[in-house]
């Protein structure tokens, strides 16, 4: 039975210690981290687009550029 | 035992948290946003950074690009050692997130495999468990297996699937009851402060008289400074996945709970924070 204690004790600190570990490296930064990709998603997708827009509107002066030259 | 299932499934899903930066002498054609990412203990840097190669090369010039590796405050990270190995060695007492500085060129040779293909980090695993079962069983049991079997070993490790890798795994944990463990522990100590690569030498799990050998045991054969003696002050810690395992924990047991997927312990030692 002595036997049986001592074999928890070594084993039961393993088992804690794994999940205060992923308590503080893993838990602690899983949302944050899912957030913060999200957000950098949108920027990039803002980028791209902002891109486009104004390579739109460049075209459409100097389409106005162009009939005005007429 | 249930709780043992516990354990193996807590050290392969562990991760940390890491935040990747570009290096400031790199060239770029606009600022790049820092890229966060978990990063899991038991695999391979170069294997799971795609996205942040992804991330980086959105803001460099084709031409100013070679091949992507990493450092943590001037060391260069080998990637052919496990992440977790890398941060419990490197970092383990610093502030989360692990701060990483990403660099695409002048690439050091003389300290870094180089690393092509998702091929070459498949080889070094492989590698590592026909290694680990040389000590273990003679090399039998991994011999015994077929070429699909190997593969599913990788896959999983790759694709982070603990079932799939586990089935083929615990043909590697196996040994006869009767001689209470493996033949040899495969096992690597790790020194923070020292040139030496690691530790590794033939250690077994039990002893002539049939008394199972423990974590101590272990460090009083291969790093007797490991250990505090009664009054020291304690200078060095001993992490494997990121805890201290207790001395008395039977290495057998270590050696097929704590394991890395590529069947070696591997066991930091780093001196304790002075603070």
């Amino acid at each position: 039975m002595a036997e049986r204690r001592g074999e928890c004790l070594w084993k039961k600190h393993v088992a804690e210690q794994l999940k205060l570990r992923d308590r503080e490296q893993r838990q602690a930064f899983e949302e944050i981290i899912l957030q913060y990709n999200r957000l950098l998603e949108k920027a990039d997708l803002q980028a791209v687009l902002s891109e486009r827009y104004q390579a739109d509107k460049y075209d459409v002066q100097r389409g106005h550029e162009s009939s005005a030259a007429d | 035992m249930a709780d043992d299932k516990d354990v193996l499934r807590d050290v392969w899903f562990g991760r940390i948290p890491t935040c990747f930066t570009l290096n400031q002498d790199e060239v770029t054609e606009r600022e790049a946003e820092a890229y966060y990412l978990l990063l899991p203990r038991v695999s391979y840097l170069t294997l799971v950074t795609d996205k942040v190669k992804k991330h980086f090369l959105k803001v460099m010039r084709a031409e100013d690009v070679e091949e992507m590796w990493f450092e943590y405050e001037g060391t260069p990270l080998k990637w052919h050692y496990p992440i977790g190995v890398l941060f419990d060695l490197h970092a383990s007492n610093s502030v989360l997130p692990w701060s990483i500085s990403v660099h695409f060129k002048n690439f050091p040779d003389r300290d870094l495999l180089h690393c092509p293909s998702s091929s070459v980090i498949e080889a070094h695993f492989m590698s590592s468990i026909k290694e680990a079962d040389a000590l273990k069983h003679k090399s039998q049991v991994v011999n015994d297996m077929q070429k699909k079997d190997h593969k599913q070993l990788w896959m999983g490790l790759q694709n982070d699937k603990f079932d799939q890798f586990w089935a083929m795994n615990r043909k590697l944990m196996e040994y006869p009851t009767e001689e209470g463990g493996f033949r040899y522990i495969p096992f690597r100590i790790y020194q923070a402060m020292s040139d030496r690569p690691f530790i590794q030498k033939l250690f077994r799990p039990v002893s002539p008289e049939g008394n199972a050998y423990t974590l101590g045991d272990l460090l009083k054969e291969m790093y007797p400074a490991a250990i505090t003696n009664d009054g020291e002050q304690k200078r060095y810690q001993v992490v494997i996945h990121g805890i201290e395992p207790l001395l008395e924990t039977p290495l057998q047991w270590l050696s097929e709970h704590l394991s890395h997927p590529d069947n070696f312990l591997h066991i930091c030692v780093v001196p304790t924070p002075s603070d």
